[in-house]
């Protein structure tokens, strides 16, 4: 026989608690996937960019190395509406033999290579008050596709 | 060869637990925005840890969402009298989110889990709607778990004289 106990248990079971809304779960989504994305050149990852040449502040290739100064507004969004580029902390220096070297569709090189950066996400609640600003150190995976004149 | 337990997907526990955490949180903050905010930092910081990867994450978890809680109700001056704060300082929005119909009655739960204390409330929104074991909301917070199957029916006995009659065995 239940008891009055039990069925109180019961009966409170059957209240569901108001979950988390669609845009905080898109907030650890976006930061969860950030930190478990792949960061080996290919196959393509939710973090490729594709940067033509030409946007890029500066590229600095030497015969051992490349570096990459990449502009980045924090007007910028990049992967989704969540989460922004808003400061550059570090670019890596990476030996030319572990870049990896692809072709485009054109036909054109593409150089891929890391790129370390500070992400800091602002975002907003539901109430519209700013919150959970973190800068997440991520890498990237950056394609630079050598212009064809 | 023995393989090793599966890794965690957070997506799943998120799925899982994502309801019963933000009802946890907003035992402390009072409020669904300030709880989604606690259940956001805390999910990350039980995420980031390296203990984890365990057969039992949900201890660590409700512990990590818990200490986020405390830490912004505090960090937002609250310091003093938390329970006060808690019942004071509702958005409005009700902790369920039951169909039209269930509307009254998930008001009626709500005020009825105001009137326990908070060491109750936390003990019984685990072992209610996340489906922890005693022992695991013992290892939470610390506790023995007779301490916690205590607090657990100081809790229901409590609900059963505070709800309604009409309510108490069909919430």
């Amino acid at each position: 026989m239940t008891s009055d106990f039990d069925k109180l248990e019961q009966s409170l079971r059957r209240a569901t608690p108001r979950g988390l809304s669609p845009e905080a779960t898109a907030r650890i989504t976006s930061v969860l996937r950030g930190e478990t994305a792949p960061t080996t050149p290919g196959p393509f990852t939710h973090y490729r960019w594709f940067v033509p040449a030409a946007a890029a502040m500066a590229i600095i290739t030497t015969s051992a190395s490349l570096v990459l100064h990449l502009r980045v507004q924090p007007s910028q969004r990049i992967l989704d509406g969540t989460r922004y580029v808003s400061q550059v902390a570090q670019t890596t220096i990476l030996p030319r033999e572990d870049l990896g070297l692809f072709v485009s569709d054109s036909g054109a090189p593409i150089e891929a290579f890391r790129y370390r950066f500070m992400e800091k996400s602002v975002w907003r609640r539901s109430d519209g008050k700013r919150s959970l600003e973190t800068a997440i150190p991520l890498e990237a995976v950056v394609w630079v596709e050598t212009p064809v004149y | 060869m023995k393989e090793g337990p599966s890794p965690l997907d957070w997506s799943d526990i998120l799925k899982e637990h994502g309801s019963a955490l933000v009802l946890y949180a907003r035992q402390w903050t009072g409020n669904h925005a300030d709880a989604e905010e606690a259940v956001q930092n805390g999910f990350l910081k039980f995420w980031r840890s390296p203990q984890r990867d365990i057969d039992n994450p949900l201890p660590l978890l409700y512990l990590n969402v818990r200490s986020t809680a405390i830490d912004l109700v505090r960090s937002r001056g609250r310091r003093s009298n938390r329970e006060s704060a808690v019942a004071g300082e509702s958005d409005g929005v009700c902790c369920f989110t039951g169909g039209i119909e269930e509307r009254e009655r998930d008001k009626a739960l709500e005020s009825a889990m105001k009137t326990l204390p908070l060491e109750q409330r936390e003990v019984l929104t685990m072992k209610i709607w996340g489906n922890l074991t005693f022992s695991d909301i013992s290892q939470t917070l610390g506790i023995p778990q007779n301490t916690a199957a205590s607090r657990y029916r100081y809790a229901i006995a409590r609900l059963a004289e505070v709800l309604p009659p009409e309510m108490r065995y069909d919430v």
